[in-house]
């Protein structure tokens, strides 16, 4: 079905190649993992079998690749139907209706289907997603997993002989995890071919035939997925460790000074319905907890919360505060550190040294200091070779760092990341973890939401778990993993020995 | 399964996109003709009642009359300053032209009431269409003005660009948010008591702001591309209804009004200047003379 034979592809001005002589075959009704690290040539792949990466000036081709005895340049070109079918990772960055049906209709009519069949062929592939009974619903009311099933839907609807899926699983919670794996099952029935680009290797590997390995641009392994997914895993951990090794922990002291006393705490959006709260914990120093529970549950509005960015609409909230008073938002900055969930958002300045430097600045320090603190951090966070460049020059990874640098230099006693793992490959994610380990055993407190357990078991000690708004779990990690069906409302999924 | 979905436009009431991008080329190209402060304010108070009949929620409605406010400010203040033409009456003499330097480097300034009108006309111009506008905008979906555009016959792909730049506004609001929420959380000074910190706040997040947009439109141009945008370029017009009696109606007596309101212009300037004058059009200099 899909034959890729040496292929390579250089962009213009790139010192390497992004593919370097791959050579690859799909069978018809296979489904393929692509995996490897962050940068290795898996999305250009991707990008350039769905046809929408052509041999231009910007790229360069050597070798071929065919979808369906097609060459992949014209796959989606042709009349009829497309033979491939492309999915991201993030339906907001690929959905252009304003509801189901008009985001479903839009491929139709661009292979100019009949306006009276339109609607029946949108109305079944909107049904094999479950979404039939809100084709008319503004786009904005969906929830994200349901906005990813109508993504599918557009695609199903169009009849592709091949699926690509670039990282499916990086945005949703367990439960999201679980529908996109039946969903997938559905396909394997139907006979669809399926390549799947993700680093998610332990969910991913289960649902797919073969896996297929690539680093450098180049494909250094490939097999069947229950035989190589060892190796795989192992490669990408860079040392063999795989991920879900135990927590290191920090040890805890009994009598923590609180970072953050919240009583009572609520807050509602105006127009939307959605209220959080009420919710009363503290958070003591150097204690590491992870926020859990399903998406768009509060989690993202607590952290804001947490970091001033939105007041409060009741109860009281004290961060570092000893008194009855609420910090005010210049002292909150003093003692706040916040990662925003895309870091990207956060790099405002011209170089990396700016940006480092950029919140002792505004918190009014001296000159010799702000230099200080910043050479400091470029140095703690291996930021220094790139002091003199553009923020958005650096990868991916370089950036999370970037931005977890610039958000903690000038001091801070609490550390607040949303989605800290999102699109990180595991050798990112483990340096990561590695690094809000370090400054928690410093004495920083520190809070990040996340789907992954395998993240929260390397770096947190502490589990709050929110569902609709209320806080309905808050302890240890171990109480959290023992219990099952906590795990299921949290929207996460059971560790390998508890299924 | 076989599942029903209803066609895309169906059970919707009121005016298509279309309809209401005609009205609102015709409306706003008959506020400029029209220089009857009279008429203009009576235009802008029926596209008020239209503006409001769209229920804007209470946000909204600040924003809309903070806006406005600007924009009447800024109409007066200039015009009333720098009004040039004669005759043109002396309100309040700011600065005589016999200051010493600055009276001699200006040549004075001062308020002219015939520039304060001039600047109220704008004004009412201005703000009639921008209501038009956001009436339109609020009430359309960025499909239903996609349809519009193509039964306008614009080219697919220019209308698609048009509908897509609406569809990303909240998404880039949601982000500047974001942006503006992680600068202050680094302790970035913004206060209301400087509003400005607010401006250079939002200059230096454009960066991220149009960074991820840059990333943004790539990926969706590759999810477009991949759905068949370029096999055939010529979608955007299937799920349409059918226009209704009224709407045609609207369709057709809109441009012919706006035509007759320019040809009564046209006609009452062609007197004026005496390049042609008939007695039995004494009835439209007379209509443009008092009301328009």
């Amino acid at each position: 079905m899909v034959e890729i034979d040496k292929l390579s592809i250089t962009y213009r001005g790139a010192a390497e190649a992004a593919l370097q002589g791959v050579d690859l075959r799909v069978r018809r009704g296979e489904f393929l993992l692509l995996t490897g690290h962050t940068g290795c040539g898996k999305t250009t792949l991707v990008r350039a079998l769905a046809g929408v990466l052509l041999p231009s000036h910007v790229a360069r081709f050597e070798g071929r690749a065919r979808v369906a005895g097609v060459s992949a340049e014209r796959v989606n070109r042709s009349a009829g139907s497309p033979r491939v079918g492309l999915l991201f990772q993030n339906p907001d960055d690929q959905i252009v209706g304003g509801t189901p049906l008009e985001e479903v209709s839009f491929g139709l009519e661009n292979y100019g289907c009949a306006a009276d069949s339109l609607a029946a062929r949108a109305g079944r592939a909107l049904a094999e997603v479950g979404m039939e009974g809100l084709a008319g619903e503004p786009m904005a009311s969906l929830s994200g997993g349901q906005k990813q099933r109508v993504a599918i839907a557009a695609v199903l609807a169009l009849d592709p002989e091949v699926i690509l899926l670039d990282e499916p699983t990086s945005n949703l919670d367990g439960h999201g995890r679980r529908k996109l794996a039946l969903l997938l099952e559905a396909l394997r029935r139907q006979g669809r071919t399926v390549i799947i680009a993700g680093h998610d290797v332990r969910r991913l590997a289960p649902l797919c035939d073969r896996i297929a390995l690539l680093e450098g641009g180049r494909l250094v392994l490939e097999g069947e997925a229950g035989r190589e997914l060892a190796r795989v895993t192992a490669h990408l951990a860079g040392d063999g460790v795989a991920e879900t090794a135990a927590s290191s922990g920090t040890d805890q002291a009994e009598s923590r000074s609180a970072v953050v006393r919240a009583e009572d705490l609520r807050f509602s959006y105006r127009g939307n319905g959605f209220s959080l709260g009420p919710l009363s914990f503290n958070i003591g120093a150097g204690e590491r907890v992870a926020l859990f529970g399903p998406n768009g549950c509060g989690k993202t509005t607590l952290l804001s919360l947490l970091a001033g960015v939105l007041r409060p609409g009741g109860g009281s909230l004290q961060v570092n505060g000893n008194g009855s008073r609420p910090l005010r938002r210049a002292e909150l900055a003093r003692n706040v550190a916040y990662v925003t969930q895309n870091p990207d958002l956060m790099l405002h300045r011209a170089t990396v040294t700016a940006e480092v430097g950029a919140r002792p600045k505004y918190l009014g320090r001296a000159k010799p200091l702000v230099a200080a603190e910043t050479a400091e951090s470029l140095a703690a966070f291996d930021l220094e070779r790139f002091a003199g460049k553009y923020p958005f020059s650096l990868s991916q990874g370089q950036r999370q760092r970037l931005a977890l640098a610039a958000a903690v230099t000038g001091g801070a006693r609490l550390l607040l990341i949303d989605e800290p793992t999102t699109g990180q490959d595991m050798r990112q994610r483990r340096a990561l973890l590695e690094r809000i380990n370090a400054m928690a055993r410093a004495g920083l407190a520190t809070v990040f939401s996340t789907h992954s357990l395998e993240a929260a078991l390397l770096a947190a000690d502490r589990a709050m778990v929110i569902d609709a708004g209320r806080l309905v779990f808050d302890g240890p990690m171990e109480r959290l993993t023992a219990d099952r069906r906590l795990m299921e409302s949290a929207g996460l999924d059971l560790p390998e020995e508890g299924r | 399964m076989a599942s029903e979905v209803q066609p895309i436009e169906a059970g919707r009431s009121g005016l298509s996109a279309d309809a209401k991008l005609v009205l609102i080329v015709c409306f706003s190209s008959a506020v400029l003709l029209v220089d009857n402060t009279l008429s203009l304010s009576a235009a802008y108070a029926a596209m008020l009642l239209v503006f409001l009949a769209t229920k804007p929620s209470p946000r909204k409605l600040f924003y809309y009359a903070l806006f406005s406010l600007a924009a009447v400010w800024g109409f007066l203040l200039t015009q009333s300053l720098f009004y040039a033409q004669q005759p043109r009456t002396v309100l309040v003499e700011l600065i005589g032209p016999e200051t010493p330097v600055i009276g001699a480097l200006t040549g004075g300034l001062s308020i002219y009431l015939e520039g304060a009108v001039y600047g109220a006309i704008q004004s009412l111009r201005f703000l009639a269409m921008m209501t038009a506008g956001l009436a339109l905008v609020w009430t359309t979906s960025p499909h239903e003005l996609l349809l519009g555009l193509r039964r306008l016959r614009l080219p697919y792909k220019a209308a698609f660009m048009v509908a897509a730049a609406l569809r990303f506004i909240p998404a880039i609001a949601s982000e500047a948010r974001a942006t503006l929420g992680a600068m202050k959380a680094r302790g970035y000074p913004m206060r209301a008591s400087r509003p400005w910190r607010y401006l250079t706040a939002l200059t230096a997040g454009l960066t991220p702001i149009l960074f991820r947009n840059i990333r943004r439109a790539s990926m969706l141009a590759d999810s477009v591309e991949s759905r068949g945008f370029a096999a055939r370029g010529n979608g955007g017009s299937a799920g349409a209804r059918r226009r209704g009696l009224m709407e045609t109606a609207l369709l057709w007596a809109a441009p012919l009004l706006t035509a007759a309101l320019a040809a009564a212009k046209l006609a009452d300037a062609a007197a004026l200047y005496g390049l042609f004058y008939s007695e039995h059009l004494g009835w439209i200099y007379a209509l443009v003379e008092t009301a328009l």
